[in-house]
């Protein structure tokens, strides 16, 4: 899957999509209509003197009304967020160094510089980041299955009828026999571990058109007096999963691929990389071997750089995605209680998996 | 053996590779230099930076109450209460936003200036309960405590721990090489073979249960460091953006959040753990033969070592190296539970002020016992 392909529906085109435009007109006419409705029952009540029905009516159109105020909010609100500058060069997160190369707009990737394309682009890079660490996993496993076992044996020559074929012999292990089964419970880990990164990114990449949806649905319900609370659960989802999501995956996962290209400036993370690494643990065993010494000091290039790539990948797979979710999560729970009806999604997502 | 450990063992090879017969890994504590920046938390956020978020979250701030003014008259004239009332509402919520952006535009040193007090409190408790006389390294700012911790947690944790199990990977190099010697006593093709050290079966267990220990400890130090580098560098962030969202009422769950969690785990999760981890970290001791000053020898120098070893088998002085052994090894690993003890006390109370800040800030549904089961 290529990043031209996730960033199609970009913020730039989405903005101008029929589906995310159209529903505007429909809920002010919708609006319109049940305000139109509210008032006829109002004038009834009124006139047939059911002060209560009146009053209900009364406070129902203030709702309405309320629900119009805060589409034009919204809008607003929306028009703000998808025009700040976040990762070009000057941008608000490039300048607290939140922004990998990769992904500074005007590169050779990132085209517009919003929320949802950098949050894209980031978790784009992370994953890639998580292959190259699982790259680097698997060539050093196999490489180190190369690596013979080597059988020393001695033994006098035989004479016939006379003493001989009396000898030494050992087996030397240079690595861990057990180390080809490790590395495929190794790779499996890595995989599992990917397969939620990729979750996430299709939910990012997704989140533009699940917003204006959700979005959609939630102002055009909350006009209706009996679906209100349910426009109100899925105005909060909406938030949640189009802006909330993105801001924290940009400053999450921006820190995690700007910590993995400070590792490596040239964002030379390749097989050459790895060859280099093996190439150095490749010496220290013919050294080993040469010397007869295990303690001697030969130095592998690039290790340190491979602890902390693996470890800022490591906290990209399993702290960040749960922050996240989790502080998602809450915002929905409580937005949605604010606005409309309770909505649990990590709960429900739990409960169905 | 579980999956994480697989991936330690693949690190631990390339490190004994990298680190057999150095005094200690090359340049693995520049992960600490590298990442926790003295300038400020996150090593890019600058005055300017600052500014220009204190002042948008005033501008929106300013711009809700104009709104809430509005809606309040609106309210008010028509004899709608529960606008009124919200609005009232949401005016306190407003205030409070106002001191908190105060609170932020006075500086980010002043909350390290918090952390140094309540981790200095948390050391004078230790330096008053120990037995004997300490005086313990004073914190006077932030990064002077995220620093001290990823360089005892790398430096003293990783690092040591690394360099005990490169020892035994030595060691169990020499000792299976002996195991499968044979000697061979054929004439004529007939006769017996020999195995001599075949015994060493006990002690090689003994070994790799140790080292799988060693591993362990290693994958918790090295998840440790990266969430206290992780903490400094992003929780910052945490707390300007939660002010950011906070100011707007349909963000603001999320802002509170945000700030509920800049409090308890920049400011109050190091500051709790500082004192079990600088008070006890170092002290392996352990490893069949290791010397728990130099840990690092090389290949004849164990040999020698080993030689001494079965000497003292011979000799019946066995039990005595194996109740040494145990010593070293039970010390060293009641060192790690009091770290590990440490750990979960802070996650536990940082956990729980999460949930009262959530409740303060705007997003009661934080709630501590749930929060983990969810996503797990």
């Amino acid at each position: 899957m290529t990043i031209d392909y996730l960033l199609a529906l970009t913020t730039a085109e989405f903005l101008k999509l029929p589906f995310y435009t159209t529903w505007f007109p429909i809920a002010l006419i919708a609006a319109i209509a049940v305000i139109a409705l509210l008032a006829f029952i109002m004038m009834i009540s009124a006139f047939a003197g059911r002060d209560r029905v009146r009053v209900w009516a009364k406070v129902k159109i203030y709702e309405v009304l309320l629900s119009i105020v805060l589409i034009i909010v919204f809008l607003v609100v929306v028009g703000i967020v998808f025009s700040i500058d976040f990762s070009s060069s000057t941008g608000v997160f490039t300048s607290i160094n939140l922004v990998a190369n990769g992904c500074v707009a005007g590169g050779s990737t990132g085209t517009s510089t919003d929320l949802s394309t950098l949050a894209v682009c980031d978790m784009y890079y992370f994953n890639k980041n998580v292959q190259t660490l699982n790259s680097l996993v698997y060539y050093l496993a196999l490489r180190f299955s190369f690596v013979p076992e080597i059988k020393v044996e001695y033994s006098t020559p035989g004479f016939n009828g006379g003493l001989g074929n009396l000898g030494v012999e050992t087996k030397i292990s240079l690595s861990p026999a057990a180390l080809d089964v490790f590395s495929g419970y190794l790779l499996d880990a890595l995989y599992t571990a990917f397969v939620v990164s990729q979750v996430q990114l299709l939910l990012l990449a997704a989140s533009l058109v699940l917003f204006s949806v959700l979005m959609a649905i939630g102002f055009i319900a909350r006009i209706f007096v009996i679906t209100r609370t349910f426009g109100g659960a899925m105005i909060a989802l909406g938030i949640g999963l189009g802006i909330i999501y993105p801001l924290l995956v940009c400053i999450t996962y921006g820190y995690v691929n700007y910590g993995v290209q400070s590792t490596f400036p040239s964002g030379a993370i390749d097989i050459a990389y790895v060859s280099t690494l093996i190439g150095g643990v490749t010496s220290f065993l013919l050294a080993a071997i040469a010397q007869g010494i295990i303690g001697s000091y030969i130095s592998i290039p690039g290790f340190v750089q491979f602890f902390q790539f693996a470890g800022y990948v490591g906290m990209g797979l399993v702290l960040v995605p749960i922050l996240n979710v989790l502080i998602v999560d809450v915002f929905v729970i409580d937005f949605s209680q604010a606005v409309g009806e309770r909505i649990d999604f990590a709960s429900l997502l739990t409960r169905m998996i | 053996m579980m999956p994480e450990k697989k991936i330690i063992v693949l690190i631990v090879l390339l490190l004994l590779a990298n680190s057999a017969g150095a005094s200690a890994l090359p340049g693995l504590g520049a992960i600490c230099t590298s990442s926790i920046s003295s300038t400020n938390p996150n090593g890019s956020l600058t005055s300017s930076n600052i500014t220009s978020l204190v002042t948008v979250s005033m501008f929106i701030v300013l711009a809700v109450l104009i709104t809430l003014g509005i809606l309040y008259a609106i309210g008010a004239g028509f004899g709608i209460e529960s606008l009124s009332s919200f609005t009232k509402t949401e005016v306190i919520e407003s205030v409070f936003n106002i001191i908190l952006i105060g609170l932020i535009a006075a500086g980010l040193a002043n909350v390290g200036g918090l952390i140094s007090f309540v981790t200095n409190l948390g050391l004078s408790g230790f330096e008053a309960a120990s037995a004997t006389p300490v005086t313990l390294p004073q914190i006077s700012s932030s990064y002077d405590l995220y620093s001290s911790l990823c360089t005892i947690f790398i430096g003293k944790g990783v690092d040591v721990a690394i360099n005990n199990v490169i020892f035994m990977s030595t060691q169990l190099f020499i000792l299976n090489v002996l195991k499968e010697t044979k000697v061979s006593l054929m004439p004529n093709n007939v006769g017996i073979i020999f195995e001599p050290f075949l015994g060493l079966d006990p002690v090689i267990s003994v070994l790799n249960n140790q080292m799988n220990i060693f591993l362990g400890i290693i994958t918790l130090y090295v998840g440790l460091a990266f969430l206290i580098i992780f903490i400094y560098n992003v929780f910052p962030i945490f707390l300007y953006a939660g002010v950011l969202l906070r100011s707007l009422p349909w963000t603001r769950p999320a802002g509170g959040s945000l700030l509920a969690f800049f409090i308890a785990f920049y400011i109050i999760f190091p500051a709790l753990i500082y004192p079990f981890e600088i008070n006890s970290i170092g002290g392996f001791t352990s490893s069949l033969l290791v010397s728990s000053t130099n840990p690092l020898v090389s290949l004849f120098s164990s040999i020698s070592s080993l030689i001494s070893f079965f000497v003292a088998s011979a000799t019946g002085l066995f039990g005595t190296a194996m109740v040494i052994e145990m010593g070293g090894f039970a010390a060293s690993i009641a060192n790690i539970g009091l770290q590990f003890i440490g750990v979960v006390i802070g996650l536990l109370i940082s956990y729980d002020l999460v949930e009262a800040l959530g409740d303060l800030l705007g997003a009661p549904s934080l709630h501590s016992r749930t929060l983990l089961s969810k996503v797990i």
